[in-house]
């Protein structure tokens, strides 16, 4: 990893720390939910979700005051910058979804563990990633594009999004199990080899995404 | 360190069509009213902005191709622009640590101090006066070989100006080292600039070493009968006065030994500005 992106990241990183106010909303709705329903499905989806939104957040923050202008005189390219975005993007998608959904499968086997099954779960949280990596991939280069003037639309349009994608999440998991049985079967495939395709649709997404993101931003002036 | 060879921009009511150096070790000011075209200057030297045409060089190459090594060369300060007021210094300064190879956090919080900047309080709780100082700082923290400083001093208290220029003045002593500077206060650019720019609606108006300025560059205050007789061969600008006229000269000796009886003020950077702007705005002017 280049300094420039290695500062990129600190700085996000940074960034997300002083605003932990969020973070901590989070952990709050994540203890009513372990407490309430036990719905952890739908949860782990909800994390996934608005931490790719949280990345889209730190755009708006560079932006704010027209900080772009500043942060471009600094040792960045902005292909770096843009870089940053995706991989910061890919990380704090993936690393709390990873953790939220191992701590929602402990709380699941410690007070549910007659109705625990590993197989079952693993199947009923696989949409919410991919989910979160298609917010990502879509809003980042509009985020970029249209910035902070426009923000209020994305916001309503990411909302409508969240809702939208937590809504699906939480249908699908109810027939994910035999959705993918049917699919499987239909097409002669395994689970595996689904979740294989499903990867390499999502990286092609990001390289299509992050090409976008590149020439918008090379595009533009500060 | 800076060349800019008929550097074009085109906005719907703005044109930017500007030539300058700056040479190594050498302090250079660029002055101008607001709107002038200073800002656009300096985006055009950062490739903060696409040029329409012409060729922006630092460190002799075209700035599209600078390396996040030469990038770490440049210190900078933008007046409409600066660092993530959310952020306190203390967040900041692992970022700078990463991003700089020859940063010094020691040398920098020590700095912070002395200038009284809280480490911990959040830039957005700053008052303009310590944003600005801060940005100084951080374009002075990483040894950079060229400073570009768009209104450093804006919202600075007397004191707080004194101590900043003599910060740069203290960098601009190593030999190697090159600032470009704008300020609307003409007594900073004065005490520190080896030449000066002056820019005028997107066009570079007067080029002029600063000695030269101040030593051989004259006010007249003449009568209209005094003016009927003067020889008018060195007078750079003329404006129609209640009391007869004022005129710019660039050979303010010439006047002083010819014309005994004339007021001649000494030439100054204030009086430039308002000699030539006044001619674009259309004040009278004896052509």
């Amino acid at each position: 990893m280049s300094k420039s992106v290695k500062g990129l990241v600190l700085k996000d990183i940074k960034l997300i720390i002083s605003q932990m106010k969020l973070l901590f909303v989070l952990m709050v709705v994540w203890a009513i939910f372990l407490a309430g329903s036990m719905r952890m499905t739908f949860f782990v989806g909800y994390v996934a979700i608005l931490c790719s939104f949280l990345t889209l957040s730190t755009v708006n923050f560079d932006e704010a005051e027209n900080g772009f202008a500043y942060l471009f005189t600094l040792p960045i390219s902005r292909k770096d910058y843009v870089f940053e975005k995706y991989l910061f993007g890919f990380l704090l998608t993936t690393v709390p979804y990873v953790v939220i959904a191992a701590l929602s499968w402990a709380a699941l086997v410690i007070w549910q563990a007659a109705e625990a099954n590993l197989v079952e779960y693993i199947v009923s949280i696989s949409l919410s990633l991919p989910a979160a990596y298609f917010l990502l991939v879509l809003e980042i280069p509009l985020q970029i594009k249209f910035g902070q003037q426009k923000s209020r639309i994305l916001t309503v349009v990411m909302v409508g999004c969240m809702s939208a994608c937590l809504g699906v999440i939480a249908m699908l998991s109810e027939l994910l199990g035999s959705a993918v049985e049917t699919v499987s079967s239909f097409m002669g495939l395994g689970a595996g080899m689904l979740a294989l395709i499903t990867a390499g649709i999502i990286a092609v997404l990001f390289v299509l995404s992050y090409k976008i993101s590149c020439k918008i931003i090379e595009k533009k002036e500060f | 360190m800076i060349r800019m060879d008929n550097v074009l921009k085109q906005y719907d009511n703005f044109r930017l069509e500007c030539s300058m150096q700056v040479p190594v070790g050498q302090v250079t000011g660029l002055i101008g009213r607001n709107g002038a075209g200073k800002s656009t200057a300096f985006k055009a030297i950062l490739g903060l902005i696409h040029t329409d045409g012409g060729t922006v060089e630092v460190f002799g190459k075209d700035v599209a191709e600078l390396t996040q090594a030469d990038r770490e060369k440049i210190g900078v300060v933008l007046s409409d622009s600066g660092l993530c007021s959310w952020f306190t210094i203390r967040d900041f300064i692992p970022v700078l640590d990463t991003m700089y190879a020859d940063f010094s956090r020691e040398i920098f919080m020590a700095e912070c101090e002395r200038l009284e900047l809280p480490l911990k309080k959040k830039i957005k709780d700053f008052s303009t006066g310590m944003k600005r100082k801060l940005q100084i700082l951080v374009a002075l923290s990483h040894d950079a070989k060229l400073l570009i400083l768009d209104e450093p001093t804006a919202g600075l208290d007397v004191v707080a100006r004194d101590e900043l220029l003599g910060l740069l003045r203290e960098y601009a002593e190593n030999g190697d080292r090159s600032i470009v500077i704008s300020s609307h206060i003409s007594s900073d650019l004065e005490g520190i600039c080896d030449d000066v720019y002056m820019i005028d609606n997107g066009k570079i108006v007067l080029h002029e070493d600063t000695d030269v300025l101040l030593n051989e560059y004259g006010l007249l205050k003449v009568t209209d009968a005094q003016y009927e007789k003067l020889d008018k061969s060195y007078l750079l600008e003329t404006k129609k006065e209640s009391f007869g006229y004022s005129c710019l000269t660039n050979q303010r000796q010439f006047y002083q030994d010819n014309y005994s009886s004339v007021v001649i003020e000494k030439g100054s950077i204030d009086e430039v500005i308002t000699m030539l702007a006044k001619r674009r705005l259309g004040g009278k002017v004896d052509e």
